[in-house]
Order: structure tokens, then sequence, then C-alpha cells
């Protein structure tokens, strides 16, 4: 169906055509709406899930009951060697681009609008072409017969199908980075600042932005060159580091490219289920450029072979891997200092944080002492270790962090309550312990010396990977539950249209009452059109601020009823809060 | 205790950990030859491990699929011999794709297995160093076994990097030790040279 539906050209006699059934067709193809488009790549996100979770299962299933060499089961069935290593491949690559990505991109082009209250798109043709751009491209990969993890393993030959395929991709996830950065400025009044969140996805599309160039610039060289495949001579096949160092200038933004989207997010849900302002506000807010810049130069510990001076190394290798963790750390203390002593209520969405937070604690943990250690570096290199760290960050840390926000989104998206709070949990259980298991046997392999990427190995290390399926299939059983509640959620949820989610107006207020508490508030500046009580406490608060557009933020200061009422955690009505709303709808499109 | 100085004091003890890291750490960083066990890893361009005293030295060139050692066992191009206790230099090259020189004994921590490794870049040339231990020993022969690391391609069922291997014997220091590996070798022994002599 995706590898056919390339963007139409919309102005195609719109009119003439009073076909249903083509109207349908069109709005799929073009997204107008920021809710819509959102939908849309909710679907998406979640059909990579199953496509590279099941490529995911067939590994672990064959691993789990081989030791032999044989790929058992399913050799008997033609199942070869070939097609084992090229599902590893297409596990990584669509997980990657295909689930993280578009679930990222569903969450941060539904929270910018929403959260900025111009509830728009910046570019919508852009964005709806990159996002077709990403299908066309990930389709193309899937079906490009690649063996290769990737590109940076050249001189390594891919089919040049797959060279194009992640040219296309590339410049589709670019498009979709730009179309969201414009969507993030779009209409942007001369006093208008960005809250948290939208810094965080700011920052996050500027980094991926700069760092797509570098590995575009590659995937060219690489066409252009006998390597491409396609004929062309125009450059030399790519010297390795050179090739190694653009790819993974691309990769170490990209592999915070997911969390950073929603991390902003996350601070301000932690703070509504604490029901009080976020410990340091200015903290977290200092954070975001130093994550930006370390994100940038942590790249060069994949830079393992290259004769640089060993200083250079020095800085960028070891000291910024290792302070990597300071901005990480700091903001996990500050939510968990948010959190102290409050009685939140835990639902699967706080679960999922909390488990995401450790996630990112363990997995960043095990993988600081790598590049700085040699030592151990060489001792853990390329074997299971690896594969665990990152399960840890993206599995755990990345999309457990997505699974939080989207049981807020999905259902105000739809216009309806959560379906089952309870299979909610029971995702939750599945997803951590399931990952977890998983995460632990292929940590404790990596020590016992398990290489990586391989099809046979010693009886030693098969009791471990007994485990990792058993938990494979845990989290994939546990994705089914989600798939289900969301498909009942739909169906079957009770009615409850969302004009304002309570996140965004408990979330500001909370956010507002910080920067009152440390005397940052400036009542001039304001961070959304949707009015919002300025804080929670009602001390200082200044007269209403004439905004360009005549709705300050400050407008409702003093309906402390509202807040109250908010911060049960209950969606408000469309009619208590949306009749206030400045905005209109633009989802209904 | 004020807000502001909780935050600061907490930079400063996480900033303080990571110097603290970076320095205690910095011997081992890149430093080749340790007494015990210990190794480095690296570029040759950049750096030859500082090694003191007497060491072995082993070429090892990767090609799909297969590891070509020198000296290496009459006969057999992908096994070599070595002797425990004299620290062995591995140069490593790559003949066409990236591979891993990965030795393992597939041991876990209660057999007291051991692994390590170096990746082979083509157009670079990187070593690692290892001082295989005497206290290993079955017999009067150890193995190691090599395989790659780094995934270099399957043509076929059987051809391919999963069934790219080498392996290492060591044998006891001292004379017996090295009239067997002068055997195995042909004569051809390793060159032996002295680290502090360079
Ligand atoms: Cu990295
Ligand atoms: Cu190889």
């Amino acid at each position: 169906m995706s590898a056919k539906s390339e963007p139409v050209a919309p102005e195609i006699e719109e009119e003439e055509v009073p076909n249903k059934a083509f109207n349908i067709f069109k709005s799929i193809i073009y997204s107008k709406g920021y809710k819509h488009f959102s939908i849309k790549l909710v679907c998406f996100g979640m059909m990579w899930l199953f496509i590279a979770g099941s490529f995911g299962l067939d590994l672990r299933t064959q691993s789990g009951f081989s030791f032999t060499g044989n790929l058992l089961p399913l050799q008997e069935l033609g199942y070869s060697t070939i097609a084992y290593f090229q599902m590893m491949t297409y596990h990584a690559v669509v997980m990657f681009f295909g689930t993280i990505f578009t679930l990222g991109f569903s969450i941060a082009y539904y929270a910018v609008p929403t959260i900025r209250g111009t509830k728009k798109l910046g570019m919508p043709w852009m964005a709806n072409l990159g996002h077709w751009l990403v299908v066309f491209g990930l389709m193309m990969v899937i079906g490009s017969n690649s063996q290769y993890m990737f590109t940076f393993l050249i001189p390594l030959k891919n089919p040049a199908s797959f060279y194009v395929a992640e040219l296309i991709q590339f410049v589709g996830d670019e498009l979709l980075i730009i179309a969201l950065i414009a969507t993030a400025y779009v209409d942007k009044l001369p006093n208008e600042k960005f809250s948290i969140p939208v810094s965080f996805i700011i920052m996050d599309c500027i980094a991926m932005g700069i760092g797509i160039i570098t590995v575009l610039g590659a995937i060219i060289w690489t066409i252009l060159s006998p390597l491409g495949g396609l004929g062309f001579d125009v450059f030399a096949i790519p010297n390795v580091e050179v090739f190694r160092a653009a790819f993974w200038f691309e990769s170490h933004p990209l592999v915070y490219f997911g969390s950073f989207l929603v991390l902003g997010l996350a601070v301000w849900m932690v703070t509504i289920y604490a029901k009080r302002p976020v410990y340091s506000e200015r903290m977290v807010r200092y954070m975001i450029p130093v994550l930006f810049v370390l994100s940038m130069s942590v790249y060069i510990h994949h830079m393992a072979v290259d004769p640089i001076p060993l200083w250079i190394r020095d800085v960028f290798a070891q000291v910024a891997t290792e302070m990597i963790a300071v901005p990480f750390v700091i903001i996990w203390t500050i939510l968990l200092i948010t959190l102290k002593y409050t009685k939140p209520k835990y639902d699967a969405s706080l679960l999922f944080i909390i488990a995401a937070i450790a996630g990112n604690i363990v997995g960043g943990a095990t993988a600081e002492p790598l590049q700085p250690i040699p030592a151990l570096d060489f001792t853990v290199h390329n074997t299971m270790w690896i594969p665990a760290h990152i399960h840890f960050m993206m599995a755990t840390f990345t999309l457990g962090s997505f699974f939080a926000f989207l049981y807020w989104m999905i259902p105000e998206l739809l216009g309806r309550k959560l379906y089952s709070p309870g299979l909610g949990i029971f995702h939750f259980i599945g997803w951590s312990v399931g990952m977890g298991a998983l995460e632990v046997a292929f940590k404790v392999q990596g020590i016992e010396g398990a290489v990586r990427r391989e099809i046979a190995w010693p009886a030693l290390y098969e009791p471990w990977f007994q485990m990792a399926m058993i938990g494979a299939w845990l989290a994939g059983i546990s994705v089914i539950a989600f798939t289900t509640n969301v498909l009942m959620t739909w169906r079957m949820g009770k009615p409850n249209p969302v004009s304002v989610p309570v996140w965004l107006t408990a979330g500001m207020a909370l956010e507002t009452q910080a920067k009152i508490n440390e005397g940052t508030y400036d009542p001039n500046v304001i961070y959304t059109r949707v009015p919002v009580p300025v804080g929670l406490k009602l001390a200082p608060v200044p007269a209403a601020t004439p905004s360009s557009s005549g709705r300050g933020s400050s407008r409702m200061a003093g309906v402390s009823r509202a807040i109250a009422k908010m911060l049960k955690l209950s969606r408000m009505r469309g009619s208590e809060l949306g009749a206030q709303a400045a905005g209109t709808d633009g989802g209904k499109s | 205790m004020k807000k502001r100085n909780v935050l600061v004091a907490w930079t400063l003890i996480l900033f303080l950990t990571v110097v603290v890291l970076e320095v205690v750490y910095t011997p081992y960083d890149y430093a080749g030859y340790q007494i015990a066990n210990n190794v480095g890893e690296g570029v040759a361009q950049a750096d030859y491990p500082p090694i003191q005293g007497p060491y072995q030295v082993v070429y090892v060139t990767c090609e799909q699929w297969q590891f070509l050692f020198s000296p290496h066992v009459v006969g057999a191009p992908t096994v070599t011999v070595v002797q425990a206790g004299v620290p062995v230099l591995f140069i490593v090259r790559s003949m066409d794709v990236t591979h891993g020189f990965y030795v393992n004994t597939e041991g876990n921590f209660a057999t007291q297995g051991i692994q390590f490794g170096v990746m082979a870049v083509p157009g670079y040339t990187d070593f690692v160093t290892w001082n295989f231990q005497p206290t290993v020993f079955q017999g009067n022969q150890s193995l190691y076994h090599v395989m790659c690391s780094e995934y270099c391609g399957v043509t076929a069922q059987g051809l391919g990097h999963p069934w790219m291997d080498a392996l290492i014997i060591v044998v006891p220091h001292g004379s017996a030790g090295v009239a067997l590996q002068s055997k195995m070798l042909g004569g051809n022994l390793p060159e032996i040279l002295n680290g502090s002599a360079s």
C-alpha cells in the first residue's frame, strides 16, 4: 500500500470528484491538521513497531532454540543464514527510523501546536512529503536485500537500492525536522518564548538536522563512487574512518533524538504527577544547551582507530562521553526531588517514566566506562554487551518514555477515555520485565565474551539466549496489549472530547509557578496562546498583560478553583475550558 | 540549605567525579602493556604501546573470510604458536573490509575465561597486546579461539563471517616450550623485540 502512495498533487480538481472514497484517500495522503497528521504518524509508528518487532522476535526465537549453528527451527523451511543477518539489519534500521522516529514525530507534532496554542502545522506539505518519503525509503530498505547493518561498514558493498533507499529516507527525515521547526516558529509572537517541552524539541531538531547533513553527504559520496553500484565513478571509495566519522556525527544525535523529543514533556508530566512545580526550572533549562553541545561531541568515541592526536581523543571521546552523564543525572535528580514525598497516582504513564529513568541510568552507566577504559572496551567491544546497551537506551528509556506520553496523547486524539488502565499496567509490566530480561541476558553474555551478530555459539551462552527469547516475547505480547487498548479506546472508549488538555494547563501553570518561585517570571512573556492560570500560588501576580494578540497568559490569573480541579488529573471537559480556549480546534480538518 | 547551593554542590560533585575518573584511569589510556594480563589497543600510526622488556610480534592479516598469521604453523596459516609469559604484540591489518580480531576462551567468571580484541580497519594498522598467563594451562599447551567480531558478510551457508576463525596455541615459557613452538612453526619463530631498547 505505502510503496505506491507517493504524495499526489493536492490541487487535482477537488470539486469535480464528489467521490467519498477518493476524499478519504486524499486526506490520508495529505494531512492538513496537526491532529490528523499526528494520528497518521501514530498509526505508521505502530506499524513499524510491529514489522521491526517481528524481525526481532524472529531473531530471538532462532537463537533461543539453537546453539548448534543451524538456525532452528526455520532452516527446515529453507530459511538461510543470510536471511537471519538481513533481519538483524532490518530490525535495527526499521526500529530506529520507523518506530522511534515516527512515534517521536507523532508526539512532537502533536505537542508543539498544542502547547503553543497555534494548533497548526508550520509547513504541512513538507511534513507530509517527508513522512511519505520515509515510508517509501524504509519499504525500499526492507526490499533491498541488504544484509549489512547500515552503511558505515564500508567498503562492504550493499545493493545499490539500499543506498538509494537510505538517501530517500534521510531526505524525508530532514524534511520532517524542518517542518517541525517551522511548526515551532509559525505565527511566533514578538513576546513569545518556548516552554520547556518545546525548547527540548527545537534543540533536538537542530542537532538532528545538522547531523543528518553529514550522513546524507556520506551516502551521496558512496552512491557517486564505484561502491554505490549505479555506475558512477565520480569519487573514489570513501576512506573508512572518514565515512565512519560522517556516520557517527549523525548517529550520536540520532540515538538521543527520540528521548530529547519527549524529555521536556517528561519533565512536565512529573510535575503534574507530583502536583508541584519542578524543583529547579532554571537548571532544567540550563541543561538544554549542555545536552546539545555534548550530544554533538561524544561521537568521537566511535573513532576508535583514528590516528588522531591522543589529546583530542581525551577531550572529545573520553571527557565528553563521561560528561554527558552529568546533565542526565542532574535532570533525573531534579525530577526525583520533585516527586519526593508526593503521593502520585501510579498509572502506566508514571511507571513508564520511572522505568525510563532507571533504564537510562543503567544503560548509561554500563556504557560510560567503555571508551575511557580500553581495558574494558577491548574486552566487550562488539560483544552482546553493546546490544544490551542499545536496548536499555532505545527500548526501556526512549520507547518507554514515548509510551508514557502516548497514554495521555492517544485518548486525547481519539476524543475518548482510555479503555482500560489495567491493560496499561499490564503493558508496562510486560514491556519493562520483558525488555529488562533481554537486556540483562545480553549484558551477561557480553561479559562472558559472546560476540554479537552470530549464528552459533557454545552451549555456555544458550541459557541466556533462552532468557532473552522469553523476555522478547513478553515484550511483544505487551505491545499487543497496548495496541488492543488503543483500538478498544477508539471503538468503545467513553467519549471525552478534549479541547484544551489538562496536561497543558497544569504543566504550563506549574512551569510558571516554578519561574515565580525562582524569581525569573516575566509577565510580558507568553508561552502559549491558550489561557492558563499563571501559577499555583496567586502571590505576586502582575496585572493582565496586553500581548500583541490581546490574550496574555496571565488572563486567567486568579482562577484558583480551576487549578484545584485541573490538578486532579481528570480530563477537563471541552465545554468548561474549550470555550475559553483562544484558538479553534484545528484537528477537525 | 538553599536550593541553589544544593544544585551547585551536586553539579560540582558530578563534575569532580568525572575529573577523578579521568585522572584515575589515565594510566590505562592507550597504555599498552600492563604488568598482569593487561594491554592496550590502538592505532599503530599513532603510537605503539610502551612495552618494557621483551615481547613477541605476531602479524595478523584479516580478509574475507580468514585470519592469516605470520609466523604460522607449517601448512596452516590460520594457526599460530606463542609463548606464555612474554607479551604478544598482535599487529592487525585488513585486506578488504572491517573485521574484528577477537580472542576468546568462551569462559565465564568461574572458569577464568578471557576475551580481548581489536578492530581491523582497511587502510590502518592496529595493535593489541596480551600477556598469555601460564596459569591457565591444561597440559603443556592451551588453545585460544579467534573469531571475527565485526560483521563482514555471508555468501552462503558455511562461507562468511560466522565461519571466520583461527587458533592461537600457547606453549609454556622456557626451553621446552620454545622447542615445541619451533617445531610447530617450522623453525620460524616470532620476532622477539625489546621494548626498552627501541
Ligand atoms: Cu556512542
Ligand atoms: Cu570478518
